[in-house]
């Protein structure tokens, strides 16, 4: 028999493996996917980089004309990326009218003006005010982070001030001390180890990928999973299949191995476009950071990852290797979800359309799991969570981190019950005479209407 | 029950769900014997190939193939059949040939068994250099004859054929029915086969039955069947057998 499975098994891969749809489905589009994704998102970083390199056209309208003005103004034309027009201003004329004027004319992106008094109000310690007028040109990135770098500027002349001012006050102090008293160094500590705050935050911004991974992974499985039935059904090819010496088990048990090899395929696709893309995310900041660093403006103000070897040791290997079989435990189960129930249907199409409704409901609390502390949850949520199907990720995941790990090994054992029992039905159901005839048919509006059994 | 009884179906009843497919059949057929179900659209011949080809199970009556019961045996029986269904196709990603080899390995353990089937089925499809392209680029009658080589290669003890040179084209259902004679007379095979066309029942069957509405009308040779209705041939016969029930064409299916 197992001689027989084997040969069922290399059939379902290789009519799998040569069609072209399966093949985009399950092994291009994953790792592309996340590629171009990465690409999308680097190159939207270099195209701010370029977009600061490029200038900042900056209008300096000057109200006052007294030192304070001055020193502002020779800071600002200071960076390197800028370009200061300066504008003086006769007297009675509206700083605030000329300004706004000017950033209307469209030749500047950055209009700072500086009403009339600025200096005698620097001067006796009164309160000064500088009007900056950003012209935003559109909602990306790069419009948003052009004018930064000339405002952030403008923090460098405050502290130049009030140096200024503690070196007078304060003759024999480092002035740079008195401003900053202390400097705090943060770093998160998860389980007893410290970890740099920043390379966690990025970390838990990615976080969606704990949702997005495994919604893609599995919606590929079931659409492949629904292939291989569909087209039984659809080439008729069920019949003589089932007449063959064979158990009807057979079938079911030969396009869950042989969707699985696939869909693993498809899981290091996956996995190798999901690299590329962390690897692309992580590095993209510090690129930021360097090129726009001349400016001293930092839009990112990160640097540093944390590499896999200490999410490894942050997680426990535990917990990965129960992160890593839950995976495969999800896929198995989806897969063999949707051969079960597509095997309803008529055709390639009906197939996909089933599978791919089956099993979302059954995902969907685990969007809702991204929010949650597991031990904020009473003993009945905890008893849910330990029932979700599909959950033993990310639920490992966030156990590891929140130590409770009992929760994890609940919902693998658990989701291993759903395999079986899911298994056990559909071998029966594929031992039985209604898997030829049973048909669930979409109608034309692509509604799906239940009418089991009674098909020819 | 007679040692060289192959096929033996004894009072055999189907109902879908609360709708009588097959009302009470019973029929016999010899080892080597090729024997025909005759009958209208919707009479209940492929319903009952269904049954003994395992995949249906009879709601009540018994059914044994060469000794071994399809509802408690069917792994033996499935080892002794080659089952052509009506509406029957390939993997429309595989050549002809691959596909021949695949269910060849189902069968056979021994490779070179299993080589021998496929050359078998590579003469009787005769598809040329078409065995070796893709299925999904065939013709309707091409993959029904490489479906008709599929079930005829391994040369099973009964072979189930429900229509089997439906959309095949005069030659090649011509070259087909003497593979069929051939596999039954040389190898041994018994054949129950199902058809709508009276030349090839006439030409293949030692023995015909008439069903209509699930139950047999008539059953013998041909020849018996012809004198029984007073008929030139069994199109004729067929046609008076089913006015002697009181029916006029189209009345049924
Ligand atoms: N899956 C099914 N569910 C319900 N009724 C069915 C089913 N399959 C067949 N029938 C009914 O059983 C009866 C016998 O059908 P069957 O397919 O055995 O006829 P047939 O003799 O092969 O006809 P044809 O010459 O058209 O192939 C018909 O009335 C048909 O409507
Ligand atoms: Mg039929």
């Amino acid at each position: 028999m197992a001689r027989r499975l084997k040969v069922l098994v290399s059939k379902e891969v290789r009519e799998l493996v040569r069609d072209p749809k399966i093949i985009l489905v399950m092994i291009l589009v994953p790792s592309l996917m996340f590629i171009i994704m990465g690409e999308a998102v680097g190159f939207a970083a270099e195209k701010t980089a370029e977009e600061i390199l490029k200038g900042v056209d900056t209008a300096f309208v000057d109200g006052d004309g007294g030192w304070a003005s001055d020193l502002l103004y020779s800071i600002a034309s200071s960076a390197p990326v800028s370009r200061v027009d300066r504008i003086q201003v006769t007297h009675g004329e509206d700083v605030a009218d000329r300004a706004l004027e000017l950033a209307a004319s469209g030749r500047y992106d950055l209009v700072i003006a500086v009403p009339q008094g600025f200096t005698e109000n620097i001067t006796s310690a009164r309160p000064a005010v500088v009007l900056v007028y950003s012209v935003v040109r559109g909602l990306s990135v790069a419009a948003g982070a052009k004018p930064e770098v000339v405002t952030g500027l403008l923090e460098s002349y405050k502290e130049h001030l009030v140096k200024q001012w503690l070196r007078r006050a304060f003759p024999d102090k480092d002035p740079n001390v008195l401003l900053n008293p202390f400097t705090v160094v943060e770093e998160a500590v998860v389980k007893g180890k410290a970890l740099p705050q920043q390379a966690l935050s990025m970390l838990m911004s990615q976080s969606f990928l704990l949702f997005l991974g495994p919604l893609i992974l599995l919606s590929m499985a079931a659409s492949i999973a629904a292939a291989s039935i569909g087209v039984e059904k659809e080439e008729k090819t069920l019949e003589t299949l089932l007449s063959l010496p064979i158990r009807g088990r057979d079938v079911l048990f030969s396009k869950a191995i042989a969707t699985l090899i696939v869909a693993v395929i498809g899981t290091l696709s996956l996995s190798l476009g999901f690299t590329v893309y962390m690897r692309r995310v992580l590095s993209m900041p510090l690129e930021i950071a360097s090129q726009a660093g001349a400016t001293g403006a930092q839009p990112y103000g990160y640097s540093g990852g944390l590499g896999f070897s200490q999410v490894l040791e942050l997680l426990g290997v535990g917990t990965v290797v129960v992160a890593v079989v839950g995976v495969f435990l999800s896929i198995m189960l989806v897969l063999l979800l949707s051969i079960v129930v597509s095997s309803l249907a008529g055709n390639v199409r009906e197939a996909q359309a089933l599978a791919g409704y089956i099993w979302l409901p059954l995902f969907i609390p685990l969007f809702a799991m991204m929010f949650l502390n597991i031990t904020s949850l009473g003993p009945l949520g905890q008893a849910v969570l330990a029932m979700l199907p599909f959950a033993t990720p990310l639920l490992a995941l966030k156990a590891g981190f929140e130590g409770v790990p009992w929760i994890m090994y609940a919902n693998l054992a658990t989701n291993l019950a759903y395999s079986l029992l899911v298994l056990f039905l559909g071998a029966r159901w594929f031992e039985g005479e209604k898997i030829l005839t049973a048909r669930i048919r979409a109608r034309r509006r692509g509604l799906i209407r239940g009418l089991v059994g009674t098909g020819r | 029950m007679s040692k060289d009884r192959l096929l033996s179906v004894e009072r055999l009843v189907k109902i879908y769900g609360d709708k009588p497919a097959v009302r009470g059949i019973s029929f016999s057929v010899d080892e080597g014997e090729i024997f025909a179900l005759i009958g209208p659209n919707g009479a209940g011949k492929t319903t009952t190939m269904r049954i003994i080809a395992t995949l249906l199970k009879p709601t009540s009556g018994r059914v044994l193939v060469d000794g071994h019961d399809v509802v408690s045996e069917p792994l033996e029986v499935r080892r002794r059949i080659s089952y052509l269904p009506e509406e029957a196709g390939a993997y429309p990603n595989m050549t002809g040939r691959e596909y021949l080899e695949f269910v060849a390995q189902v069968y056979f353990e021994d490779p070179g068994e299993a080589r021998a089937a496929v050359e078998r089925g590579i003469e009787y499809a005769a598809l040329g250099d078409a065995i070796d392209e893709r299925v999904k680029t065939y013709s309707k009658g091409m993959k029904r004859r490489l479906q008709l080589a599929r079930a005829l290669m391994t040369r099973p003890r009964l072979l189930l054929l429900d229509e089997p040179t439906s959309g095949v084209d005069v030659v090649h259902a011509v070259h087909l029915r003497r593979v069929v004679k051939r596999v039954a007379r040389e190898e041994g095979s018994t054949v129950l086969l199902s058809s709508h066309n009276m030349l090839e029942v006439e030409y293949l069957s030692d023995r015909v039955a008439f069903i209509h509405e699930g139950r047999i009308l008539v059953e013998g040779t041909p020849g018996e069947v012809k004198k029984r209705y007073g008929a030139g041939n069994l199109e004729e016969a067929f046609v008076r057998a089913l006015e002697e029930q009181g029916l006029s064409l189209g009345g049924s299916g």
